[in-house]
């Protein structure tokens, strides 16, 4: 349907002339701007910057000034995250724990921002079977079906699919071995069904929502061959994520499909931070790598 | 006795010459005389025209007058000078004028008919009828019927509609009379001036603004096609959409609240090409009626306009044909009788637009590969079609039916030998989408006094996406087939059968009624099926509507000095097990209290209870239509308008200022979501309200070589929506404060036309990005988030462009050819469409806008015959 709307767009598109225009915009006052994930006995990373002008070049702005709180479901205070770099706080001493609910209290632009989220619990991965197939007929796929271990019957979980693949390019005498994370490709209802999934192929976002029970039997599949370039390995990357981070990345890549679209306004981002803009969000994630 | 004398005669000349206009009543005199008796002026009168008076002494009244006339219509005239002292006149055969008194008899008689065209036969809409001595004025209803009670008299009527001849009959009544009049053209009379001989002090505001076939073929076009749609944005008060597009947003309104019409009933998708072109083809249009507020009660169901079409009745008189050939469409028309009692007519017209078969002529040069598997088209269609029989004057049935297609296609197909293999592939996807009509409309005269029109329609809007996919692999030794297809039909289908009466209670007073069934049938489906997983998802979802009403409105005027038109209009709509009632009043009041000047107020109440739910801001044909239901109220809207007309014998001043408050409206929250569901629990929508405000102009001229329009449009316009803008007032996309708009038509003779308009106004609004922020997403890389402030936060520059055609006319013995050329935007200016944020070559962000419409000339031929 999307394609279809596209036609259309680009084809009205393809009769205009274009113009670049000065618009005057407004000036607002920065605003903070939290990103980072709470990976489970991993130290906290996260990063503040700032809200800027869209007519401002400068890159992006990063807060190096603030610090952050990190307290447990009790409040009671774990670690003071400071001296950030590139806007980067990491974590000295405490690793966060899966099933665990944490407050980050965020200072930086001379405000207060809070956070309030809870780390998934753990999840298995197992490697079931690889193959290949021709998908539209034409192009070699590389498959892989797997099975996801864990899945809470009664309750919502929500996950995200990625598969990312080493690929070499050959710079003369010079070969590089770089990773690229692909689209995933599944003609497996349960991975397609919830359709504000759709909106990026390179994080497929799912719930438990129609699987009816644990563990489950999956399958994806990649291109064996994209730009040119053959795949000599694949990872495959199943994390459980909160609901905040399923909403938030479901927010974040239907914005990020509509951003340029001038006839809309795309939705705004449902970031679990109060205060300020982004999110932290809690994930578990298990990894299987596949030479080819 | 004497008086028994004249009445025979002129009974006798009655019957000779009811339906003939004279001309002898139209030569213009002008005249200056004091203090003389009446039988002196008349002499004056006589000396000065080439008629002859025969009164006797005892009708004539004792004493002196004074009269001035310049330039002015003898019957005009005339009957200005006798009905003050209770005289009246008929004509005679030759050059005689018969003065004798008025009746004095109470008893009245209807004179009623139909007004026609005199070339093609086809009935007018709109044309004033009005009796001499001004004491009775109507209009032609849809049908060009016209009916008027008057006293047992001798009668002059005058019938008048823009850029025909006014005609004049006289008649003397001693019963109900039929007379049908037909109008000539102008310019088959070789006069090339419009007639607008109309007594200003007469004439009341008439419901609505009428754009007749003849203003509309006049406009500039775009790509060679004539737009009703164009002329009505060029209207005070009306707001065109974005650039070239025919949206045209009145009074504050969006573009889904207009009530568009043809014949009738309802037409969901008005456009063609994405909103470029409206679906109505110009060679089958006869009248166009746009209502901006106080609508008269028959109409319900949208909550700011009515924009009234009707198509033409087929020529009475012979068969003719038109052939058109455009820049991206063509058309062939043709129309006549049926019979050699021609009591039945036929329409015929088909449009088809080329750039399809352009196109593949270009992509099919041999470009030295085998393998060119990549083909796309656009092409849209339409067939109008009706046939009409009129059993009597008193009776007609006619059947009128519309079909239009836009259609885009994308193909992949291609064929690849590779030993031992063949491969071959087909993959398609269609996209189609329009409207279907059929209507069946009995119009009966029951009496003099009462006529009815009974009719039964079909109107359906659909959009579908077909995709196709079948692959092989062949061998001497093995096949290999595998193949999908899917569809995704979205669907709104409304069943209407109405009844409409007029009755006509007194000379000045008439009563309509009506009562309105209509089922909608809303649906949307999915199928998918799947040849490698064998796999086949079928979903379908139907939601039915049923909207009962029954209007009654009484329209008077008073000494033609206060005309009151009111009405109430109630509807029941029920969907999904969810009632919803509306009592809609109207008002719309008239008062003169000048010759030439009128005052006007008007009130109308009204309610939407279907919704177009976009999720774009141009009108795209993936707009859906929802029905009102438990979570989505009907819109309501009340409007209250007020000015004053200014009519001179050539020009026209209108000034209004109107008030519209708007409830209830609908927003899709979540933007971009494209498969709008019909169950509407599974949409996000937001709830508001609108309200405008404004001042309108116009100034008209309607006669003479140069005549045209200037309208000029002060308004305000604002929406609120929960969880839209933070909840706050936000200007609607099509807030333009100045909107000024200028057509001028220029006719030197028969042979040449120009036309220019010039349209200019505030640039409507657009909502940017003004803030950016970075964060990581799933794949833990960067991303710039746009972030909105408010909605509809900037302007687009100011909008301005000029349009001109020339038009050829060439006459020959057998068909009449007509070449015309002209250009779009001619100084080409740029007018952006949108305004997008983007990278410059310098890697910087930048803001690009991008205009559609540069000068685009035009040249389009049509041979009639």
């Amino acid at each position: 349907m999307r394609n279809i709307y596209l036609y259309i767009v680009l084809s009205v598109l393809a009769f205009g002339c274009k113009r670049e225009i000065v618009i005057n915009v407004k000036n607002y006052e920065p605003q903070m701007v939290v990103s980072g994930q709470i990976v489970p006995d991993s130290f906290l990373r996260l990063r503040i910057g700032s809200t800027q002008s869209i007519t401002d070049n400068s890159g992006p702005l990063w807060v190096n000034s603030g610090f952050i709180e990190v307290y447990d479901k009790d409040t009671n205070l774990l670690e003071v995250l400071s001296n950030g770099q590139s806007g980067f706080y990491q974590s000295l001493t405490y690793k966060p724990q899966a099933n665990r609910r944490y407050l980050f209290k965020l200072y930086g632009l001379n405000r207060t921002a809070w956070v309030d989220e809870t780390v998934p619990d753990d999840l298995n991965l197992k490697l079931i079977d690889t193959s290949s197939l021709l998908y539209n007929s034409s192009k070699k796929h590389f498959k892989i079906q797997f099975e996801l271990g864990q899945i809470p019957v009664n309750q919502a979980a929500y996950y995200s699919i990625q598969l990312q693949r080493t690929y070499q390019k050959i710079n003369g005498s010079d070969t590089q071995y770089l990773k690229q994370y692909v689209d995933v490709y599944s003609s497996d209802l349960i991975l397609t069904e919830d359709a504000r999934t759709a909106f990026n192929k390179k994080d497929l976002l799912l719930t438990n929502r129609i699987i009816k029970s644990s563990p489950q039997l999956l399958s994806v599949h990649a291109p064996v061959i994209l730009d040119g370039q053959v795949t000599t390995a694949l990872d495959l990357t199943v994390k459980r994520i909160s609901l905040s981070a399923f909403d938030y990345y479901s927010s974040m890549y239907q914005h990020l499909f509509y951003q340029n679209n001038p006839f809309l306004q795309p939705n705004a981002l449902n970031g679990n931070a109060v205060g300020a803009y982004g999110a932290l969000l809690g994930v578990n994630s298990r990894q299987i790598h596949i030479e080819l | 006795m004497f008086r028994a004398i004249f009445c025979i005669l002129i009974v006798f000349n009655c019957y000779l010459n009811a339906a003939a206009q004279s001309p002898l009543l139209e030569q213009r005199i002008s005249l200056q005389v004091k203090q003389k008796s009446l039988s002196e002026i008349l002499s004056q009168i006589e000396s000065l025209s080439q008629v002859k008076f025969n009164y006797t002494d005892k009708v004539m009244p004792k004493g002196l007058y004074s009269v001035k006339f310049k330039n002015e219509a003898l019957s005009i005239v005339l009957t200005q000078i006798l009905q003050k002292h209770a005289l009246t006149y008929a004509l005679m055969y030759g050059q005689s004028i018969v003065i004798l008194p008025l009746s004095k008899s109470d008893k009245r008689y209807t004179v009623s008919g139909y007004v026609t065209d005199d070339n093609t036969g086809e009935k007018l809409i709109g044309v004033t009828v009005l009796s001499r001595n001004g004491q009775q004025s109507t209009l032609s209803n849809q049908d060009g019927f016209y009916t008027l009670s008057l006293p047992a008299d001798s009668v002059h009527l005058s019938f008048n509609l823009s850029a025909y001849k006014t005609q004049y009959a006289s008649v003397f009544l001693t019963q109900n009379t039929a007379l049908n009049i037909a109008l000539k053209d102008d310019y088959t009379e070789y006069k090339y001036t419009y007639s607008y001989q109309l007594e200003p002090q007469s004439k009341l505001k008439t419901e609505g603004y009428h754009l007749s076939a003849k203003t509309l073929k006049q406009l500039p076009v775009l790509f060679g096609e004539s737009d009703l749609m164009k002329g009505i944005q060029l209207l005070a008060g009306v707001n065109a959409g974005s650039d070239g597009t025919i949206g045209a947003n009145v009074r504050g309104g969006s573009a889904d609240q207009n009530l568009i019409l043809l014949d009738d009933v309802p037409l969901y998708n008005p456009s063609h090409i994405y909103g470029f072109f409206s679906v109505f083809n110009s060679d089958v249009v006869k009248d166009v009626k746009l209502i901006k507020g106080g609508m008269n009660a028959r109409y319900a169901g949208r909550l700011s306009s009515v924009i009234d079409v009707r198509s033409i009745d087929g020529n009475k008189k012979a068969i003719k044909a038109q052939l058109s050939l455009g820049l991206i469409a063509s058309k062939l028309t043709i129309d006549g009788p049926i019979g050699k009692q021609k009591k039945t007519t036929f329409v015929a017209s088909a449009r088809r637009s080329y750039i399809d078969i352009l196109r593949k002529g270009l992509s099919e040069i041999p470009t030295g590969t085998d393998i060119n598997p990549f083909k796309s088209g656009y092409y849209f269609y339409d067939i109008n079609a009706k046939i009409k029989h009129d059993f009597s004057h008193k009776h007609q049935l006619s059947l009128s039916y519309y079909l239009g297609q836009d259609i885009v296609f994308v193909k992949n197909n291609f064929t690849i030998k590779n030993d031992p293999f063949t491969i071959r592939q087909k993959d398609r996807q269609d996209v189609h989408w329009g409207n279907q009509l059929i209507a069946l409309r009995d119009h009966h005269v029951i009496n003099s006094r009462l006529s009815g029109l009974f009719s039964v329609a079909n109107t359906t809007y659909r959009f579908g996406n077909q995709t196709s996919f079948d692959y092989s692999k062949t061998s001497d030794t093995s096949v290999i087939k595998i193949g999908s297809a899917s569809y995704n039909n979205t669907y709104v289908n409304s069943l209407i059968s109405q009844y409409h009466l007029e009755y006509a209670l007194s000379p000045n007073s008439k009563l309509t009624s009506g009562i309105n069934y209509t089922n909608h049938w809303f649906r949307n489906s999915n199928n998918y099926q799947d040849s490698i997983n064998l796999k086949t998802i079928s979903q379908s979802k139907n939601v039915f509507a049923h909207e009962f009403s029954a209007y009654m409105a009484f329209n008077t005027v008073v000494r033609q000095k206060l005309f009151v038109d009111a009405g109430c209009v109630a509807i029941q709509f029920f969907s999904e097990q969810q009632p919803y009632n509306s009592l809609q009043p109207r008002l719309n009041v008239q008062y003169k209290p000048f010759r030439k000047m009128t005052l006007h107020t008007a009130y109308q109440s009204t309610a939407q209870f279907l919704h177009m739910v976009s999720s774009n801001s141009i009108g795209l044909p993936i707009d859906v239509w929802l029905p009102s239901n438990k979570s989505l109220a009907p819109e309501t809207s009340r409007q209250i308008s007020g000015g004053f007309m200014l009519q001179f014998p050539k020009y026209s001043i209108s000034i209004d200022a109107f008030n519209k408050r708007m409830n209830h409206l609908i927003e899709l929250v979540s933007v971009g979501k494209q498969a709008i569901d019909i169950s509407n629990e599974a949409n996000q929508f937001s709830i508001g309200s609108g309200l405008a405000y404004g001042y309108e102009c116009m100034i008209e001229k309607k006669a003479g070589k140069l005549n045209g329009w200037m309208s000029y449009t002060l308004s305000w316009n604002h929406r609120q929506f929960e969880g839209i803008n933070q909840g706050q007032v936000f200007p609607y996309r099509y807030d333009r404060r100045h909107n000024l708009a200028c057509l001028l038509n220029y006719v030197p003779n028969k042979k040449i036309e120009a036309s220019a308009a010039w349209a200019m106004s505030s640039g409507a609004r657009f909502t940017i990005p003004e803030q950016v922020y970075t964060v990581q997403n799933g794949n833990q890389q960067w991303e710039q988030i746009y972030l909105y402030s408010d909605r509809n936060n900037y302007q687009f520059p100011l909008y301005h462009r000029l349009d001109l055609t020339v038009t050829f006319k060439q006459y020959h013995a057998k068909y009449t050819s007509l070449l015309s050329i002209g250009a779009y935007n001619i100084y080409n200016q740029f007018n952006p469409f949108y305004i997008q944020s983007s990278i410059n070559a310098q890697g910087n962000n930048m803001f690009e806008a991008v205009s559609l419409f540069p000068c685009i000339p035009s040249v389009f031929y049509k041979i009639q015959f």
